[in-house]
């Protein structure tokens, strides 16, 4: 198994999140999307963190504390988000974005 | 060996639930479905954490992905769903820009691993990584660590200030 692979998988999630998130017109979808391009990115920081050139000296773990940054951002932010979409149904009945056009003129 | 080939075909699976997770969680159309199928692309990242030697975010990722965020997605999903949403469209029309920006994205990526020389890398196991992720935690990285306690209480206050109610409202 080598690190191409990892990557690949990584690249893959991160192009169908893109695409899911542009295509959704449910705010839930874009976020179940968002959090799939954070999950690749995940991927790859912890892909790269365990592997090293050979002449290189041994890792540490930086990639591994990125990571952790990583779902604590993702935490804070599906918590403010999906309280969002919780005042927005309130108010508007609905979680269409096309129906979020009250700044629009 | 047979520890390579147990290695494949783990990652073999881990992979397969990942991209069948995602590709589901992106073109379902009943989002409960969605968000499950988001658990399911979770536990694969998971075991590929696990087969990387980030055994702590394994953990992690376990506990607050699976147990925090996708719990709370779900009840979101609960609290905002109607029935006659089934029958709505989820999507917009514009499958076909959408399709090309990813692809745009995508295949260079592809290309450009496909093409890298990445014959010489090696795996390093890495070991006792708890103790090696609290020691830079709280040297290297203290001032983003405690950037992020401050995050996270201000999202704390954030979510309890837009889900609480007016006194006088009703519904």
């Amino acid at each position: 198994m080598s690190l191409n692979l990892i990557l690949m998988v990584g690249a893959l999630m991160f192009s169908l999140g893109i695409y899911g998130a542009l295509t959704r017109r449910n705010v839930l979808g874009i976020l179940i999307s968002l959090e799939l391009m954070f999950n690749a990115a995940m991927l790859n920081f912890v892909a790269f963190n365990a592997y090293k050139l050979p002449h290189e000296p041994l890792s540490s773990l930086h990639g591994q504390v990125f990571a952790l940054f990583i779902i604590l951002v993702a935490a804070a932010e599906a918590v403010v988000g999906l309280a969002l979409v919780l005042a927005i149904y309130r108010n508007l009945k609905s979680i269409y974005v096309e129906k979020l056009n009250l700044l629009k003129w | 060996m047979w520890i390579n080939k147990l290695e494949t075909f783990f990652f073999i699976i881990l992979a397969s639930l990942c991209i069948i997770g995602s590709l589901g969680a992106v073109l379902f159309k009943n989002v409960m479905h969605c968000a499950l199928l988001l658990g399911c692309t979770l536990f694969g990242i998971a075991g590929m954490f696990l087969m990387l030697g980030g055994d702590f975010l394994f953990a992690v990722q376990v506990a607050v992905y699976v147990g925090g965020i996708l719990i709370l997605m779900l009840f979101v999903v609960m609290l905002t769903h109607r029935l006659y949403d089934r029958t709505l469209s989820q999507t917009n029309d514009r499958y076909g820009p959408a399709g090309i920006l990813a692809a745009l994205i995508f295949l260079p990526v592809c290309i450009a691993i496909s093409k890298a020389e990445l014959g010489g890398v090696e795996r390093v196991d890495a070991k006792e990584t708890i103790v090696n992720l609290g020691n830079l935690l709280l040297t290297t990285y203290v001032v983003p660590f405690e950037v992020a306690s401050l995050l996270l209480l201000g999202a704390m206050v954030g979510a309890i200030l837009f889900t609480k109610r007016d006194p006088g409202q009703e519904d």
